[in-house]
């Protein structure tokens, strides 16, 4: 008799994308989905609790907190996806290069990405954000100067498997040239496997930047943002937690869907790292 | 494989980190309970009082204890008045009292002072105190550009010792508020001449704090605790305290928690401030007593004066009506404070009701000033624009020090957008800050406080509306306004001088200077446990520690 089971693997998959497919369509239809202004400021309904017209309540400005997580989705994802498009952008011709060239220039890559690699990144992060001034803007510079070194190692060792395949080879007797066999041959077949693993790096990153935020090195008010929203409610902690609960189970709810999701692809498409 | 292992470690860690705030910050709070039990190994300097009579404070910066020379500007200001006596002390409402000092005259063309010296006084290592003592410890700073801004330096010619006992000052010009700035917490506080090295050399390195004062830095471990333990030589009356812990607690939330599970016995005033937010909950703990007063300081805007568009007189005027002063001490500072009339409270000496007019809230009167300065909505956006160019400014602020400045900034955005001004938020870790106000100036608008007490009002407005050497005025740079601060400090006669200080309120009002916000309260939380809690006179001596007790 053959036992039904249930794969952890598909619920990971599907838990996953549901997850990040709500917190995606939050993001883009923000606007349209929040009940008041999310920078109305009204001292005199501040700190009101859920009602009919605030669902979740005011904030410490007397702004509606539903509105406010709702445009948050909207920060934090927009962010989250322009720091790992502009770490990708770095990191995957370096990481084809030094994986396909070899030699000279991958000792030389891989040495800086050694180097980088050594420094705690948050606080590099922290350092850079602090000597800039903090805006998003230069909290993504921040990141993704600190972070493109750890994907390109990684899409360095995708192609370094790759280049050993027969169709390599073939390609290579064939006469192909080098940029033909890496953009026709190796960078097709190394997408999948990087952009699978990219995905499991989003919920680090989306954590990152409102872990950044929350020292106060991100986003600058009155931009609704989770981990600013996390560090303004603290000092109402004991008395009206629900202010600090909503941002840190919405920070964790879409960092557990990408991580899922990132975890579930990953197996089904049997990626080794 | 190995690789995944450690991306998950990173990511499990980072979700802790996120999740579990609240954990991390009771986990404080429960970590420093150990810290203290009473300790056993302080040696019985008095056999009549309890060994174990101790109070905890906490303190949000590092209080540099190895640091704190007299004649400089290092350490916790606070700490200085408990370690180092002066000659004579500021007392309540201004009121100058003897202290090292027993008595002093004062020459009719008000430039020579002679201070006879109270005998008997030993420092905290055995050291005796006298005239040449007090000689050693001028001749360390005098005359230093440092100090600059003080008279007593700058206006110095000789001191000369009469005798053992007797001193005598002689300055280049009268100058009223000497005998205020001998009071100030550094650097005019007197220190052993065995406190460097070499000894008794006034251009010696700075070795141990040695002073006369009721209290001797007993150890100091960096960001972590100093212990202050009574000074067994002192001439006043001692202490009934044996030992007093500052406890370095840099998060406001931590303090709190710390005051809830009685791990520090007194936080508050202006080196461990109690946020606003808390006070209801703090009000509500059994254990605890709030203690306030209204202060000395108060907060404000200073406008860049090399903007354009803040040259403009009306423009100036506009921003101070469109703020709502009233709504930010009644909503966002739950009423611990006072919404602001002027530049300084009614406390400080000079001030009087009708010197400390100002600009009330008038939102049309604002759009209206703004409209009469040229501007207009062209392009319907809501923001006034000028030639083509949005009236748009920069507000700097910090938050480590002061965390009441971010909701007060977001409430002053959003009033000054209704009125047509859009501001960027610009908040800077507080070196950064610091920098913005005194060095790059790089800032349209700025949120800061004025100095407390001793200092109000000539030593501020010295300091920001006046120039230094070639240094032009940090807040604001009018000549008329500087010689009228020069001819208020040189004024023997009080009516005069009071006239002076009328002048300079009336023509800062009038050209709207800068934007007062208010004037908050000195607050405390403090343990029903210590007992005789009384709020010093001056900012540096915010507690009379002399007279502290606690029950068994």
């Amino acid at each position: 008799m053959k036992r039904k089971t249930i794969s952890w693997r598909a619920v990971s998959l599907w838990t996953g994308g549901s997850l990040v497919a709500l917190a995606v369509c939050v993001g883009i239809f923000a606007p349209y989905l929040t009940p008041s202004d999310p920078l109305l400021i009204n001292l005199d309904i501040r700190l009101s609790p859920p009602s009919l017209h605030y669902p979740l309540g005011t904030d410490q400005m007397g702004r509606c907190v539903l509105s406010r997580l709702i445009m948050g989705t909207r920060t934090s994802l927009f962010y989250s996806m322009l720091a790992l498009g502009a770490a990708l952008s770095i990191s995957v011709p370096l990481g084809l290069l030094a994986g396909f060239a070899g030699g000279r220039t991958d000792r030389f890559i891989m040495r800086t990405i050694d180097m980088l690699l050594a420094f705690p990144s948050l606080i590099l992060s922290i350092a850079i954000t602090g000597l800039l001034g903090p805006s998003l803007a230069n909290l993504l510079l921040a990141f993704v100067l600190v972070w493109w070194a750890g994907y390109a190692r990684i899409v360095r060792g995708i192609v370094m498997q790759i280049k050993e395949k027969d169709f390599i080879m073939a390609a290579r007797s064939s006469g192909g040239s080098p940029t033909q066999i890496v953009l026709r041959h190796i960078l097709p077949n190394a997408a999948r496997p990087m952009l699978v693993l990219a995905s499991l790096e989003i919920g680090t990153i989306m954590l990152s930047i409102s872990g950044l935020s929350f020292l106060g090195l991100g986003s600058q008010p009155p931009t609704p943002e989770w981990g600013v929203m996390l560090n303004d409610s603290r000092p109402y902690m004991q008395t009206i937690p629900r202010l600090m609960l909503y941002p840190g189970l919405a920070i964790m709810t879409v960092t557990i869907g990408f991580n899922l999701l990132g975890e579930g692809l990953r197996k089904r498409d049997r990626i080794e790292t | 494989m190995k690789k995944r292992s450690r991306m998950f470690r990173i990511q499990i860690g980072w979700l802790t980190a996120a999740l579990a705030t609240i954990v991390l910050l009771s986990g404080c709070g429960s970590n420093e309970t150990a810290a203290n039990a009473p300790s056993s190994s302080l040696p019985s300097q008095d056999a009549k009082t309890d060994v174990d009579k101790q109070v905890t404070v906490a303190v949000a910066a590092d209080p540099a204890l190895d640091q704190l020379d007299a004649g400089a500007y290092k350490g916790a200001i606070e700490v200085h008045p408990m370690v180092y006596d002066s000659l004579v002390e500021y007392g309540e409402k201004g009121s100058i009292v003897p202290s090292l000092a027993e008595s002093w005259d004062i020459s009719e063309d008000g430039k020579t002072y002679t201070f006879h010296l109270r005998q008997g006084v030993v420092f905290s290592d055995g050291t005796a105190f006298n005239a040449d003592a007090v000689k050693f410890s001028f001749d360390r700073w005098i005359g230093d550009p440092a100090n600059s801004s003080l008279n007593v330096s700058k206006g110095l010619k000789e001191i000369k010792v009469i005798d053992e006992a007797t001193i005598r000052f002689e300055f280049g010009e009268a100058y009223y508020p000497l005998l205020t700035e001998l009071t100030f917490a550094r650097p005019v506080r007197i220190i052993s001449p065995t406190a460097v090295e070499p000894a008794g050399d006034p251009k010696g390195k700075f070795a141990k704090p040695i002073g006369t004062g009721a209290w001797v830095v007993d150890s100091y471990e960096k960001d972590q605790e100093a212990v202050l333990v009574r000074n067994p030589n002192y001439w006043g009356e001692a202490p009934r305290l044996s030992k007093i812990i500052l406890k370095v607690i840099p998060d406001a939330q931590a303090r709190v928690l710390a005051l809830q599970s009685g791990s520090v016995d007194i936080a508050g005033g202006q080196s461990g401030k109690i946020p606003a937010e808390n006070l209801e909950l703090l009000k509500s703990d059994d254990k605890l007593s709030i203690q306030r007063s209204a202060g000395t300081s108060s907060h404000f805007l200073i406008y860049n004066y090399d903007r354009a568009s803040l040259q403009d007189v009306n423009v100036r005027q506009a921003i101070n009506l469109a703020i709502d002063k009233k709504g930010i001490v009644d909503k966002l500072l739950e009423g611990a404070g006072s919404e602001a009339h002027g530049l300084f409270p009614l406390t400080v000496p000079y001030v009087t009701e009708s010197n400390n007019e100002w600009y009330g809230y008038d939102e049309d009167r604002a759009r209206q000033l703004l409209r009469e300065a040229g501007y207009a909505d062209s392009d319907g956006d809501g923001i006034m624009d000028k030639d083509g160019k949005p009236l748009e400014l920069s507000l700097v602020l910090q938050q480590t020090e002061y965390p009441e400045w971010k909701p007060i900034a977001e409430y002053v955005q959003a009033q000054l957008l209704k009125a047509g001004i859009r501001i960027r938020l610009r908040m800077l870790e507080s070196n950064a800050y610091y920098d913005a106000l005194w060095t790059s100036r790089e800032y349209d608008l700025i949120i800061y406080r004025t100095y407390s007490d001793a200092y109000n009002p000539h030593a501020f407005l010295l300091s920001l509306f006046h120039s230094t050497g070639d240094t032009p005025a940090v807040a604001w740079s009018d000549s008329l306004l500087e010689s009228l601060i020069d001819e208020a400090v040189a004024s023997t006669d009080i009516r005069q001088r009071q006239a002076k200080y009328d002048a300079w309120f009336k023509r800062a009002r009038e050209q709207a200077i800068y934007a007062p916000l208010y004037y908050p309260d000195d607050i405390y939380a403090v343990n029903k446990r210590v007992k005789n809690f009384k709020l010093g006179y001056a900012s540096f001596s915010p507690i009379v520690w002399n007279e502290l007790d606690v029950s068994k």
